[in-house]
């Protein structure tokens, strides 16, 4: 097998998904161990400092709570505290250079208790981004230019108008808003936006331009 | 009946136009047209002009030429299905027939990765690659080495270096 060209075998290690399984490689031989540094999707489990080690050009990650955890009443370590300020200036800030698609799924029951938080914050090149079960401020909100797509799923926010999202996702062409509470009077204006879509108790929606999809159950 | 290039191949259909391949080893073999242009590498040979009277593919053996062509032949079955049946019910032939399939010792999957990749059978290379991931999965790296026949090329203290690195995958 040492003898694939090392497109097909970076085709396999791609196929891992799970960093353990592709740590495991890289100790294999001097050839995994380089092909493995071209991966480019991966699905982490781990602490902050396991993935700073591991250095990788990651495009595409995916954070969330492992699903035994649901249930579990409450836990004081920090590690599940995904969208809180420390996690977010750290982890993020780290990784979040060459970043092009960002899915976070916190813990409801933590979020929610752990008071305000922050999530808007990252890189630049970020152009997915979707939140699930969070509570979200808008304070200190900066400008993700090349955002074209935002998912928020089960979450406070608080950014009763929009004006801050308005303002601070300006290519957004994908709008997805699933069970978001905190809006009161929405107002949609964003000129890129393609596609909308929203499940939420808000019944007054105002647009400032027309889509070509748009499905809005309450 | 035109025999050129039907967009729609019967695998039952003996009027298709038939192509020989010749392995490596000197061996033939006739197949249907829709069979040989499973491979994209063989469908730019016979679009350039070089699909005469045999296509030598000087990289596979008879061996696992056969085998190739056993799936190709299958896939072309397989595409006519869910032409006619719909999707769901031939998506689950499939699934269940590959698997059988790429149940093969590793020598054998090497090979066949070889040839998947050498005569561009998207498929076949994604079914094979699969494979070898899904055996990777949940392994330690001397089983790894093992069961792939990879040398251990590192000093023990590259070794010492990465296993450090990444303690937390050898816990």
């Amino acid at each position: 097998m040492d003898e694939l060209p090392p497109a097909i075998v970076l085709e396999i290690l791609n196929r891992l998904n799970d960093s353990v399984d592709l740590a495991r490689c890289r100790l294999a031989s001097k050839t995994l161990n380089a092909v493995s540094c071209d991966v480019r999707s991966l699905k982490i489990l781990c602490s902050f400092d396991r993935y700073l080690k591991s250095k990788r050009n990651i495009e595409f990650i995916t954070i969330g709570v492992e699903k035994p955890f649901w249930g579990i009443p409450d836990d004081e370590s920090d590690d599940l505290y995904l969208t809180t300020v420390n996690f977010v200036s750290q982890w993020l800030s780290a990784i979040s250079r060459q970043l092009k698609s960002l899915a976070i799924s916190n813990f409801w029951i933590q979020s929610s208790c752990s008071g305000l938080i922050f999530v808007f914050f990252v890189g630049h090149s970020l152009l997915e981004l979707e939140v699930k079960n969070a509570w979200l401020s808008v304070e200190g909100l900066k400008s993700m230019p090349v955002l074209t797509s935002l998912t928020l799923e089960f979450i406070r926010l608080d950014d009763e108008d929009l004006d801050k999202v308005n303002e601070c996702f300006p290519s957004l062409q994908v709008l997805n808003l699933i069970s978001v509470g905190g809006l009161r009077n929405p107002r949609v204006h964003l000129l890129q936006l393609k596609k909308f879509s929203c499940k939420t108790n808000t019944r007054k929606w105002i647009f400032s331009q027309k889509f070509s999809q748009q499905t809005n159950t309450l | 009946m035109a025999s050129s290039s039907s967009s729609l191949p019967s695998p039952s259909s003996s009027s298709s136009k038939k192509f020989i391949l010749r392995s490596s080893d000197g061996k033939h073999f006739e197949v249907d047209e829709a069979v040989a242009l499973q491979s994209e590498m063989i469908k730019q040979m016979v679009e350039d002009g070089f699909g005469g009277d045999v296509i030598p593919l000087l990289n596979v053996s008879s061996i696992v030429l056969s085998k190739v062509i056993d799936y190709c032949k299958k896939h072309v079955e397989l595409d006519f299905k869910k032409k006619m049946d719909g999707d769901n019910e031939a998506h689950e032939e499939i699934k269940n027939w590959d698997s059988e399939y790429i149940n093969v010792g590793v020598d054998e999957l090497y090979h066949l990765i070889m040839a998947a990749n050498y005569l561009h059978i998207k498929g076949l290379l994604d079914l094979t690659c699969q494979k070898v991931a899904d055996i990777i999965k949940g392994k330690q790296p001397e089983q790894i080495r093992k069961i792939f026949n990879i040398e251990n090329d590192f000093t023990p203290e590259e070794e010492q270096e990465i296993r450090k690195e990444h303690s937390w995958a050898f816990e």
